[in-house]
C-alpha cells in the first residue's frame, strides 16, 4: 500500500524517500522499473547476484545523498563479483566522503537494462498553483536546454499528449533518421498514474524519475531511477 | 457585500473628494473628466476651501452632501486619511448610502513603510464595517464607457462621439501608468479601441482581481477580458476562476516578472526546472488563457476578439498582394505549428485562375496566394470572396500594400461590402494588413468603422490570429474531453 510506505517515511521523520521505497510506490500505482534487490551487506549482495544476474549497477542508498552521481555514489556496468566487491567497498567510502555522518541504508542493486531514449517525468508542489507535472527529455536536452512542458494537476490524457507534443525533442520520440517511434503511450499512462497518484497524496512534495528510458513503440518504458520527497 | 461591485460601474451619484478648481490638479481632471463622459447623474465635489467647481457647489466634507452620495473617488493626500474616513462614518451613520470608494491618492501600502500600512489599513477596515468596497488605492481610477463613468485622473484621449458607446472589451490592470498609457494608444488607432468597462486596481487592498472576474464573467457586455498582471498572492484561486471563465469569454493577458523565485530551494530535478514563470506560462496554457508578449500584440488580440468571429478550426489561407510582405507573414505563422494552411477545392482554385491577373499565383505553397502588385480592386475582392466562401479556409489573412494607382476608397468599401455579404452566411474572421502608415491611414478607417479591425504590419497580424485559432482550438479540445 502506498499510504504505509509515506507513513513509515513520516514515522521516521524522513522527507525523502529511499530508492527503494520509490520503486515500491511505483510497483503500487503499475510504473515499470528495473528489477533490483536491496542489500545491507557483502553476502546479500552476493546473494543478489545470483537472482539478478550481470551486468549491475550498484548504488548507495541513503536519504542523505538525493543525487547520486554529484557525491560518487553510483557505479554502472558491474560485470563480476569482483567488479562488484570493490564498487561496493568503494561507493560506501565515497558516501562517507560526501557527508561523514549520512545514514546509509545499504545498496542498492539495479539490473542494467537496454537504453532507451531517456527522458524526465516529475512533480512539484508549486507555492502558487499546487501540484505540477513536468515532461521532458532527458540527459543533456534537460540539463543544457531545459526543453520540458509543465501542467497543473489532474491532468487529462489530451493534456498529457499535448505535453509531448510541445517539447521539441518530441521528433526524436516520433522517430527519425528510420528509426521506430517510441512507445509514447506508455509515457501517456505515466503520466497519468502520476498525476493520479497524487490527488491520492497530496503529501507527496516533489518527484523525479529521471530517467525514464522509453523503448520502440509497444515495449513500453522503464524507469531507472526514482525520487520522492514527502511533506 | 460582492454585490457592491457593481456600484463602481454605476452609482447613483458621485462626490470627488479633493476636487480642485486647479487644472493642474488630478482633482480638477477627475470632476472635468466625468463631464466630459456626460456622467448622467450628481457630481458632488468635496473642498472646504472652495465655493463651487466647475460649476458645481463644493461642499466642506461628504457629511455635508444633503443627496445620496453611492460612489466617492479620494484624490486628498493620504496622511489625511484619517479625518476623511471619520466624515465618511458619520455619513454612513446617518444616510447609510455609500456602497464603493475609488481612492485615487497615493501614499498608502505600497510605500512600504510602518506609516503607508497604516493608512491602507484605516481606509479599508473602517470601509468594511459598512460593506463598502475599496479600488485602489494608489490607482488612476475606473471607466465604464456604457454608464458614462470615467474617475481617471489622466487624459484618456478618449473622442467626444465615442463617449457612452462601450464596446466588449474590459480591461484590469495592476499599473496605473500602464493603464493610462493603454488608453491612450487605444484612443489613437485608427478606430478608438472601445472599451467596455476599464480599471486601475493599484494596490488592491480590498477589491482584486478576483473580485473583478467574478463579476465580468457574467457581464453581458464583456466579450473579452484583458489582463494586466505583475504578480498575485492568491494565484491558485484566481487560476482556477481565470480557467472558468475562459470556457464562456477569451481571456487575453501580459503577465510580467518573469523571474523564477522559488525555484533554488527545490531537492529534485522538478523542482529546480519548474520557475515561475513557466508554470505560469503551462498552466495559462493549459486552461486556455491566451498570453500575450507584448502592448501591441495586447492591443490588437483584444481588439480582434471583441469584433471578429473566433474562426471554428485552425486552417488559415494567407492572401497577399506582395511578395515581401506576404513571405514575412508567412514566416510569422509558421512559428505557430498548430495553425494549418487551407488546401481549398477545385472550383475555388479554377475561380481564381479565372479571375485573377496573370501575374497571379496561388496554392503554392497550399493555403498561400499571391495576388501581385497589379491587382485591382475587383481583384482583391474577388479573391477575398472565393477564400472565404471555401469550406476549408475557417479565416482569411489578407495583405495589401497599396499602390498609387489603387483607388484608396472603392479598395476599403469594396473590402468591407465582400467582407460583410459572406459574413451573412460565412461567420469567419478576417485579419486585413493594410500597409503602410500614414498612406493608409483614411483605407484603414473605413474598414475599422465598419466593425474589422485592421493591422500595421504582417507579422502583428499574425499573431492576432494564431492567438483566435490558440483559443478555438482549446475550446474544441475542451468540447472533446467533456464527451469522452
Amino acid at each position: 500500500m502506498v499510504k504505509e510506505i509515506l507513513n513509515k517515511s513520516k514515522r521516521k521523520g524522513r522527507k525523502v524517500l529511499t530508492e527503494y521505497e520509490s520503486y515500491r510506490v511505483f510497483d503500487e500505482i503499475g510504473i515499470p522499473f528495473a528489477p533490483f534487490r536491496f542489500c545491507k551487506d557483502k553476502q546479500e549482495i552476493l546473494k543478489a547476484v545470483d537472482e539478478l544476474g550481470f551486468p549491475l549497477a550498484a548504488k548507495v542508498v541513503s536519504p542523505d545523498i538525493l543525487h547520486k552521481t554529484d557525491a560518487d555514489c553510483i557505479k554502472l556496468g558491474i560485470r563480476s563479483n569482483e567488479e562488484l566487491i570493490t564498487a561496493y567497498e568503494e561507493l560506501l567510502r565515497n558516501a562517507k566522503i560526501y557527508k561523514s555522518d549520512a545514514d546509509i541504508h545499504g545498496i542498492l542493486l539495479q539490473k542494467m537494462i537496454p537504453p532507451g531514449i531517456e527522458t524526465i517525468v516529475g512533480i512539484k508542489k508549486d507555492p502558487q498553483f499546487g501540484h505540477i507535472i513536468l515532461f521532458g527529455l532527458g540527459g543533456i536536452f534537460v540539463e543544457v536546454f531545459e526543453d520540458i512542458s509543465i501542467r497543473r494537476i489532474p491532468i487529462t490524457r489530451m493534456d498529457a499528449e499535448e505535453m509531448i507534443n510541445e517539447i521539441k525533442g518530441r521528433k526524436i520520440l516520433k522517430g527519425i533518421r528510420g528509426e521506430k517511434q517510441r512507445d509514447i503511450g506508455g509515457i501517456i499512462d505515466c503520466l497519468m498514474k502520476l498525476s493520479f497518484l497524487v490527488k491520492q497524496y497530496p503529501e507527496i512534495e516533489e518527484l523525479d524519475i529521471n530517467p525514464l528510458f522509453v523503448y520502440e513503440q509497444g515495449k513500453g518504458v522503464i524507469s531507472v531511477d526514482a525520487l520522492i520527497i514527502i511533506e | 457585500m460582492v454585490d457592491n461591485i457593481k456600484f463602481f460601474f454605476n452609482p447613483e451619484n458621485i462626490a470627488v473628494v479633493g476636487a480642485s478648481n486647479n487644472p493642474q490638479k488630478a482633482g480638477y481632471v477627475i470632476v472635468n473628466n466625468l463631464i466630459k463622459m456626460g456622467y448622467p447623474n450628481k457630481i458632488f465635489p468635496v473642498n472646504s476651501k472652495e465655493e463651487n467647481i466647475l460649476g458645481f457647489k463644493s461642499y466642506p466634507t461628504v457629511y455635508d452632501i444633503n443627496d445620496k452620495v453611492e460612489m466617492v473617488v479620494l484624490i486628498t493626500p493620504s496622511k489625511e486619511i484619517k479625518r476623511i474616513i471619520e466624515d465618511i462614518e458619520n455619513r454612513m451613520k446617518k444616510w447609510n448610502d455609500i456602497k464603493v470608494i475609488v481612492c485615487a491618492a497615493a501614499g498608502f501600502g505600497e510605500l512600504k513603510t510602518e506609516e503607508g500600512r497604516e493608512r491602507e489599513r484605516i481606509l479599508v477596515e473602517n470601509s468594511r464595517k459598512y460593506g463598502i468596497r475599496v479600488m485602489g488605492p494608489n490607482c488612476i481610477g475606473v471607466i465604464d464607457n456604457y454608464n458614462r463613468v470615467d474617475t481617471t485622473f489622466v487624459e484618456t484621449l478618449m473622442p467626444p462621439e465615442n463617449k457612452g458607446k462601450g464596446g466588449g472589451i474590459s480591461f484590469i490592470s495592476q499599473s496605473g501608468a500602464l493603464a493610462a498609457s493603454i488608453l491612450m494608444w487605444g484612443a489613437s488607432q485608427p478606430v478608438p479601441l472601445q472599451f467596455n468597462k476599464f480599471i486601475s486596481i493599484g494596490n488592491m487592498a480590498d477589491v482584486d482581481f478576483i473580485d473583478l472576474l467574478e463579476y465580468l464573467e457574467n457581464d453581458d457586455n464583456t466579450r473579452v477580458i484583458g489582463l494586466y498582471i505583475e504578480g498575485y498572492p492568491k494565484a491558485g484561486e484566481l487560476i482556477d476562476l481565470m480557467r472558468r471563465i475562459a470556457l464562456k469569454k477569451p481571456i487575453v493577458v501580459l503577465k510580467v516578472g518573469r523571474t523564477s523565485r522559488g525555484a533554488a530551494a527545490a531537492n529534485s530535478h522538478t523542482g529546480s526546472l519548474a520557475g515561475e514563470d513557466r508554470v505560469y506560462d503551462s498552466v495559462f496554457r493549459q486552461y486556455g488563457i491566451i498570453r500575450v508578449n507584448s502592448i501591441d500584440e495586447l492591443m490588437d488580440t483584444l481588439q480582434a476578439f471583441d469584433r471578429l468571429p473566433i474562426p471554428e478550426g485552425n486552417r488559415l489561407f494567407l492572401l497577399s498582394q506582395a511578395g515581401g510582405p506576404g513571405i514575412f507573414c508567412m514566416d510569422t505563422l509558421s512559428q505557430f505549428e498548430f495553425i494549418d494552411f487551407s488546401i481549398i477545392g477545385k472550383k475555388s482554385r479554377e475561380r481564381l485562375r479565372e479571375l485573377l491577373p496573370p501575374m497571379a499565383s496561388f496554392c503554392k505553397p497550399e493555403g498561400y496566394a499571391d495576388i501581385s502588385a497589379s491587382a485591382t480592386v475587383q481583384h482583391h475582392t474577388d479573391a477575398l470572396e472565393i477564400l472565404m466562401d471555401d469550406s476549408e479556409v475557417d479565416g482569411v489573412l489578407m495583405i495589401t500594400v497599396v499602390p498609387t494607382f489603387l483607388p484608396k476608397k472603392e479598395l476599403a468599401e469594396g473590402l468591407v461590402s465582400t467582407y460583410k455579404r459572406i459574413k451573412k452566411h460565412k461567420n469567419k474572421p478576417l485579419f486585413p494588413v493594410i500597409m503602410a502608415g500614414n498612406w493608409v491611414k483614411d483605407i484603414r478607417e473605413i474598414i475599422e468603422e465598419n466593425g474589422i479591425p485592421t493591422f500595421e504590419t504582417p507579422d502583428r497580424a499574425a499573431r492576432v490570429a494564431a492567438n483566435m485559432i490558440k483559443y478555438s482550438l482549446f475550446l474544441k479540445k475542451h468540447n472533446a474531453e467533456r464527451q469522452v
